[in-house]
């Protein structure tokens, strides 16, 4: 393209940066959604972390972070005072953003914690290890992150905010690591009791005979190869049901959690297949897309197992109202869990007594949504497609779920 | 019978060739990948990926490259449902804004580039992250709404059983083509893209077309955006991720020179197609992910690569015209040296 004179160059690039720096203040200014973005969040905590290593407590602490409102206090919340990391490995999705407010909350319910430091990774593992780290220079002496930045990518920064004595509590994805030694605690659902659910609870809606569709997200994810294989066992214990396509812990259809892509394969899926009497598919946000494709393909839609998103339970609703009602399970989408991961977190730092958590912390969840013979799909038209509303139960029904007795 | 050799020998052929062969065995290797089903989930998303890769072309064409397509399609998803917010009423002004700000997103870019003299790899790989620090900004992470009904009926609808985002596809490229086929104004596109120097030695403005290149670029990628969160209803965060790579690919693949220059959106259109069936056929396969990326990675780099292999000096019976073309000067060669150049750009200024 064209050369233009030096002195130009160098006035239009100033010009340029100054446009650009105005842009982000109009932006900052004005911002329509309501919550920060999570560079910008990480880049304040990372720039102050220098500075508060070299000058050190209760003065730093006050210019940089969340300052937490103290509304009560429970058993797991203690005497000693909390510095708490939250990490999130993605961060730009509405389930990362009800799983930080699950967090967040009980993190404001104890007068404990002083200060919060969240950082999103944006699937980032760099991004993710100097976040960590980041919180350790900042005197964090809890963390609560979901590690699924990358391939088991945080284990080595987890491992070292261990050395530094501050706990360290994973959940909602494999941490990859050793319990004691990488992570204080591990807290997640029972993904392999998931397939199992889903895939019992469809093939029963079937007849006990008939195609099964399972498709997953990334190739890889911890989730979809436990559900995958619990999903391939089930199906084996049922001569008469077969895989449309075939799936293991290594193999299943790829949707990327991607709508986009969900569609698209799922097109290519029924043009291969006349007869599909079950679906299941681990995330329930992409299902719609889904179900799109059986109704452009004009397919009936077949029993439906997910797990549970505003926008698969209007699909649902809206088919029954057009006749077409299709059976459809789904199991919560977990955001909760945070509060459990917190409130272990918590206690640990702060010397109160942590919840008494059932299987180890890894827990069955259930069902949670049944059109045929349970608690009905809900949708709310007026909230996000993306939203999950087992995030409302109350703390008695979500103790039944995970905590002992 | 010369004009049938030139078309044959055109740099745009070998796409409609390699295209018409992967449907020809398409139902042979993958049985149903060729079916009504096959097809009607296909076009769509061709539809859409080739309205954006039309974008690209042009800045292609002028010498440029545009990695802000992520950028500038995820605005375009995400405003066409944000801005309504589920109100059927305000469609069209969200559509409007739509097409502004595709338009401005591409503006900037031409005017970082050409004015500012930033390359344009830089250039719109900075500006990419600015217009997805916006998408960010405007929903704060997450879509709070679907696209309105009419929007998704409009998108999802038939046209004599074709989907219709495949016929407004090519309606685009066609109307693109005619343009720069037709009107002085895209022969003019043409002569800056291929020579910028003769044609500025020629009176033209040439950074007035190289930013009309990014604008109209701009304006695609965001009404393929918009485009796909109709038809997906519910659109991710930022679907324009998918988008970038595939732009690139179909106008290489179409025979567009990545020097500028020599360009045609039909060809890329054809490209995408090419594209489109070939991913259709290896999922119809059931083959592995990893199997997958690699078939379709081997089989466009080599589409891209057969092109520059010297064929003339390669194959017998091929020399006279042919080598003195293989040997001449590429028409990104210096002006001075081409007074034929010079006075074409001259007739093409003046008509």
């Amino acid at each position: 393209m064209s050369a233009r004179p030096d002195r130009s160059r160098v006035k239009g690039a100033a010009l340029l940066v100054l446009v650009a720096l105005l842009a982000a203040l109009v932006l900052s200014a004005c911002g329509g959604g309501g919550s920060s973005s999570s560079s910008s969040s990480e880049t304040t905590t990372e720039a102050e972390a220098e500075t508060e290593s070299e000058s050190s407590g209760a003065e730093g602490e006050e210019e940089s972070g969340t300052e937490t409102a103290a509304t009560g206090s429970e058993a797991w919340c203690g005497e000693e005072g909390v510095t708490l990391g939250i990490q999130d490995g993605g961060g730009l999705n509405n389930w990362s953003k009800e799983s930080q407010e699950q967090v967040q909350q009980i993190a404001k319910s104890c007068p404990a914690v002083e200060k919060e430091i969240v950082v999103d990774a944006d699937f980032e593992p760099q991004k993710a290890v100097s976040g960590i780290q980041s919180m350790i220079s900042q005197g964090a002496n809890a963390i609560v992150l979901i590690p699924d930045s990358g391939n088991c990518a945080e284990v080595p920064a987890m491992r070292q905010a261990m050395q530094h004595d501050i706990v360290v509590v994973p959940w909602a994805a494999d941490p990859c690591g050793t319990e004691g030694t990488d992570y204080t605690k591990y807290i997640d659902w029972d993904t392999k009791a998931a397939g199992r659910e889903w895939a019992e609870w469809v093939i029963e809606q079937m007849g006990d005979k008939g195609k099964l569709l399972y498709e997953g997200g990334p190739a890889g994810n911890t989730v979809s190869s436990n559900a995958a294989e619990a999903i391939a066992e089930v199906v084996s214990e049922h001569p008469n049901v077969e895989l449309v396509e075939p799936i293991s812990s290594e193999e299943w259809p790829v949707t990327n959690w991607d709508p986009a892509e969900t569609k698209k394969l799922t097109s290519a899926i029924l043009a291969k297949h006349p007869e599909i009497d079950g679906l299941i598919n681990d995330y329930g946000a992409s299902v719609e897309a889904e179900l799109q494709a059986f109704q452009a393909a004009n397919r009936p839609i077949p029993a439906v197992a997910a797990s549970e998103s505003n926008a698969l339970s209007c699909t649902w609703e809206e088919e029954k109202e057009a006749g077409n009602e299709f059976p459809l399970m789904t199991i919560s989408s977990r955001n909760w869990l945070g509060r459990y991961a917190a409130q272990f977190a918590i206690a640990e730092a702060s010397g109160g007594t942590p919840p008494a958590l059932k299987n180890g912390g890894v827990f069955s969840l259930g069902q949670w949504e049944n059109s045929v013979s349970g608690k009905a799909p809900e949708c709310r038209p007026e909230d996000s497609p993306e939203a999950s509303f087992s995030n409302e139960m109350s703390e008695e029904e979500t103790a039944k779920i995970a905590l002992e007795g | 019978m010369t004009a049938l050799k030139t078309r044959v020998a055109s740099p745009f052929a070998a796409i409609w060739v390699a295209t018409l062969l992967l449907f020809v065995i398409s139902p042979f290797v993958a049985s149903g990948s060729l079916g009504h089903s096959a097809l009607q989930g296909m076009l769509p998303f061709a539809g859409i990926l080739a309205i954006a890769a039309i974008g690209q072309t042009l800045v292609i064409q002028q010498g440029g490259l545009d990695l802000s397509v992520p950028g500038i399609f995820s605005m375009g998803a995400v405003l066409v449902v944000t801005i309504p917010g589920g109100s059927e009423g305000s469609l069209i002004p969200a559509l409007l804004v739509v097409a502004a700000v595709g338009l401005a997103g591409g503006l900037l870019n031409g005017i970082a580039v050409t004015r500012f003299g930033i390359t344009p790899l830089v250039a719109t790989l900075g500006s990419n992250a600015i217009f997805i620090g916006v998408v960010i900004q405007v929903t704060g992470g997450s879509i709070a709404f679907k696209a309105t009904k009419n929007w998704q009926n409009f998108t999802a609808d038939k046209v004599f059983g074709i989907p219709v985002l495949a016929v407004i596809a090519v309606i685009v490229a066609v109307l693109v083509a005619l343009f720069i086929s037709r009107t002085i104004w895209g022969r003019r596109f043409v002569l800056v893209g291929s020579n910028p120097l003769a044609a500025r030695a020629a009176g033209l403005s040439v950074e007035r077309y190289q930013i009309g290149a990014y604008a109209g670029a701009g304006l695609a990628y965001a009404l393929a955006g918009a485009l796909l969160s109709g038809y997906l209803q519910s659109p991710p965060l930022l679907p324009g991720n998918e988008y970038l790579l595939p732009s690139i690919a179909a106008v290489v693949l179409g025979g567009t020179a990545l020097g500028g220059g020599r360009g045609s959106v039909i060809a890329t259109t054809v490209g995408v197609l090419f594209l489109s069936q070939l991913e259709q056929v290896i999922s119809a396969l059931g083959a592995k992910t990893s199997v997958e990326y690699l078939i379709q990675g081997a089989i466009v780099a080599l589409g891209m690569g057969i092109r520059n292999v010297p064929w003339n000096r390669i194959l017998p019976g091929r020399s006279g015209a042919d080598d003195s073309a293989a040997a001449a000067p590429p028409p990104q060669a210096p002006p001075t040296t081409s007074h034929d150049t010079a006075s074409g750009a001259s007739r093409i200024a003046s008509q």
